[in-house]
């Protein structure tokens, strides 16, 4: 358990026994900011589509334009932000930013009023404020937790970030019920969840800075080149891509449980809340398990979970409730053994001074590895159907498993690793 | 590492923070409360004060009629009541108050209304009404309702709703279009995505695979509907014996049989990519595979009705706010669009 090379991170939290919590404080707060956070965005997630339909009269196609624009918008400013952050070696300070943007654009919904491209701008900055914050803090985390609990600490936000989610829809509704169409007091209720997000991040969280530097004012160029030179790095980019590719999207999976499976649309959002509440249940004991097992076994492993899902579907083309379930739960799992796992992975091989970048890296390339196998599924049920799809990615993952074996294997790092 | 007091200073901005915000909601939804008093309160006064004149009173008119849904924007929350009037007097409307819809059609002696009930959970439902305008059945709905259209002898009806994502990612909407069997009272097709589609004589398939808008013919079982893949728009000629559709034409929407059958009336997809998608109403003749505008030049969202054969309903935001009226104009493209349903939406003829 207890790494023999010399560890690059410093500030290093106390040291606490026994089993709980054995997240620092930092970890714990950005949970919490998460959380938070969450509640506030999925409130609006929840009831956007219904207010843009129902009381704005809006076509929806005309929500799904603005739904498409920021899809593309956020990917590019996380690597940005990236770079912003360690330049200054100032992870809080441009986390906060992005927290604070997504904020401030909850007041934007409030007098946006009916207007389409005042709408369109105001969920645009909300998703560049996602894009701003997500890469600082898990850098943030990385450097606030012991490297050989990274797994854990990851787990312990992502737990916290799932609950967030859960509950965002639930306060939404919740109002809706209470006060029958009043879409602004849903509104006021989601800006004071971002206001105390955005509140515990500022005041509770610490930054924490590397040892080793870059110095400041080193071009934007060399140092792209230094994170890219780093093969550690390349290798996890590499694993995340090639798995990423062939892992379709979860609205697929759900879209083929649903035909196969004869679930009535009405319950359809159902299965979202069935993965989260696996996801939340397994985070921190699949946390755990990576930082003993060691986390690039336990993301590859992961991916058997989406395997399965695929050899379900193909197999059982009419699924019992056990299988629509048995489906909704192994995507839970895919999610607990991959989503925080991969950070910590990506956390415990960074090079020095290059956290963020590191991190919104990964996370890129994760994303548009994800929005490929979408693309690329779609393709392929045009050519062949839906069980020619299924085939396709069945081998492809199995292939792709054994690849990022071997191109992880050599990944050389404390024994955690 | 700070110092403790520091950190106590921190708990105490952090309550008092959390203490403003929370007060600051309270008193926002203490107004919204109040409001929604209020609009109670002037709902009532003018259910007291102003009646509608009902179908109970007044019978259900002999002849062919005009079948609507109520949209004067009055905040008399009446809203989406379904009338009636003669065609031969539009101005002798008749309202039913428990039948209240999104859309609404009939013919042959039955129809189909789409409603939202309750706020939370929001329902919707799908409720058949025979010709006396008393509920007969209710079928549950998927989502939000947006088209219903009924086969000329009232055997079958289509229903089109938006199923909405969950997540940010998968937010973008879908619709789903189901086939009720009216006599029955059960759906026939739960979903038209299941029927084979061709293309040319070839399988078309693919994901993303939307429908709307159907229209029957005059067999009852050969009908009309949009068909959304890949940012396009394709007319689909179906046969709900043989489960399966061919793509007839593109850059069709919402159609619309004429009364002959000859032509169908449509939207066309007139926005930009990047700004809000508009519609302007089109025709295309069936045999010849001409296409013409009408006098129309507004933006339309809406599945237009025919008339008779020559002249063409469709529903228009009014001026009023949350009213909407219906107009009229002539199919070939000559004349001038006018009024035709002052306060309606989703309006229909129903011959007897």
């Amino acid at each position: 358990m207890y790494p023999t090379v010399r560890d690059p991170l410093v500030s290093m939290p106390p040291t606490r026994t026994g089993r709980w919590p054995r997240a620092s404080r930092n970890v714990l707060m950005l949970g919490l900011t998460s959380l938070f956070t969450d509640i506030s965005s999925e409130m609006m997630t929840a009831v956007l589509p219904l207010y843009f339909v129902l009381e704005l009269r809006m076509t929806p196609f005309q929500f799904g334009v603005i739904d498409g624009l920021y899809q593309g918008v956020s990917a590019a400013v996380r690597v940005a932000s990236g770079f912003v952050a360690d330049a200054g070696q100032r992870h809080k300070l441009v986390a906060s930013v992005g927290y604070a943007l997504s904020t401030a654009c909850r007041l934007g919904l409030l007098v946006a009023g009916q207007s389409w491209s005042a709408l369109t701008a105001v969920l645009m900055l909300d998703r560049i404020g996602k894009g701003i914050r997500t890469a600082p803090r898990d850098a943030l985390i990385t450097l606030s937790s012991r490297r050989e609990a990274l797994g854990e600490a990851f787990g312990v936000h992502r737990a916290l970030d799932t609950v967030g989610a859960m509950i965002g829809p639930v306060a939404a509704f919740a109002v809706l019920a209470l006060l029958p169409g009043a879409y602004d007091v849903v509104f006021v209720v989601s800006l004071v969840f971002a206001v105390i997000g955005l509140s515990v991040i500022v005041l509770f969280v610490q930054n924490r800075q590397e040892a080793e530097v870059v110095a400041a004012g080193t071009g934007v160029r060399r140092r792209f080149r230094e994170v890219a030179a780093n093969r550690q790095l390349r290798r996890v980019l590499t694993a995340g891509g090639l798995l990423g590719t062939l892992t379709a999207s979860d609205a697929l999976i759900y879209l083929l449980v649903q035909r196969q499976g004869s679930v009535a649309a009405t319950v359809f959002p159902l299965l979202y809340v069935g993965t989260a509440v696996v996801y939340l249940l397994l985070a921190v004991p699949f946390g755990r398990l990576a930082d003993r097992v060691g986390r690039r076994r336990l993301f590859v492993w992961g991916h058997f979970a989406i395997v399965s899902v695929y050899a379900l579907l193909l197999w059982q083309p009419v699924l019992s409730m056990a299988g629509v379930l048995l489906a909704v739960g192994l995507v839970g799992v895919y999610y607990a053994a991959t989503d925080g796992v991969l950070a910590a992975l990506a956390g415990g091989v960074l090079p020095a001074g290059h956290m963020s970048t590191g991190q919104a890296l990964v996370s890129t390339v994760w994303a548009v590895a994800r929005l490929l196998a979408a693309t690329m599924f779609g393709a392929c049920w045009t050519v062949w159907g839906a069980e020619g799809a299924l085939q396709l990615f069945l081998v492809g993952m199995l292939a792709s498993v054994a690849a990022a074996f071997l191109v992880l294997r050599n990944l050389d790092a404390s024994p955690a690793e | 590492m700070p110092r403790p007091q520091n950190d106590a200073i921190r708990v105490r901005i952090f309550i008092a923070i959390v203490i403003v915000a929370m007060f600051g909601a309270a008193l926002h939804v203490q107004r919204a409360i109040r409001r929604a008093d209020q609009e109670a309160r002037i709902r009532e006064a003018a259910a007291r004060t102003a009646p509608l004149r009902t179908l109970a009173d007044q019978g259900v008119p002999e002849g062919a009629m005009m079948l609507f849904l109520r949209q004067s924007g009055d905040p008399d929350g009446r809203d989406g009541v379904l009338g009636v009037a003669p065609l031969t007097d539009l101005s002798d409307v008749r309202f039913e108050e428990s039948i209240r819809c999104d859309r609404v059609h009939m013919r042959g002696g039955r129809g189909l209304c789409l409603a939202t009930r309750g706020r939370f959970p929001v329902e919707y439902v799908a409720l058949i009404f025979d010709r006396s305008f008393s509920i007969v059945g209710e079928l549950p709905l998927a989502g939000t309702p947006s088209r219903t259209q009924v086969s000329p002898r009232g055997r079958y009806a289509a229903a089109t709703v938006f199923v909405t994502g969950h997540s940010y990612a998968d937010g973008s909407f879908s619709t789903q279009t189901s086939i009720a069997d009216l006599e029955a009272g059960t759906w026939l097709v739960e979903d038209l995505e299941t029927f084979t589609v061709r293309r040319n004589g070839r399988l078309f398939q693919a994901i993303d695979f939307n429908f709307w808008g159907v229209t029957f013919t005059t067999d009852e079982v050969t009908f009309y509907a949009t068909l959304w893949t890949a940012g396009r728009t394709y007319l689909v000629r179906g046969n709900l014996e043989t489960r399966s559709m061919d793509v007839v034409a593109e850059d069709v929407e919402c159609p619309s049989l004429s009364p002959d059958g000859t032509r169908i009336a449509f939207k066309q997809r007139t926005g930009g990519l990047l700004g809000p998608v508009a519609w302007q109403i089109g025709v295309l003749d069936l045999t010849t595979g001409a296409r013409h505008s009408t006098a129309e030049s507004r933006l339309v969202d809406d599945q237009v009705q025919w008339l008779d054969d020559a002249r063409l309903l469709y529903a228009l935001p009014a001026e009023r706010p949350a009213a909407m009226d219906t107009w009229v104009v002539p199919a070939d493209g000559s004349g001038e669009p006018s009024i035709f349903l002052p306060s309606s939406y989703s309006a229909a003829v129903v011959h007897p």
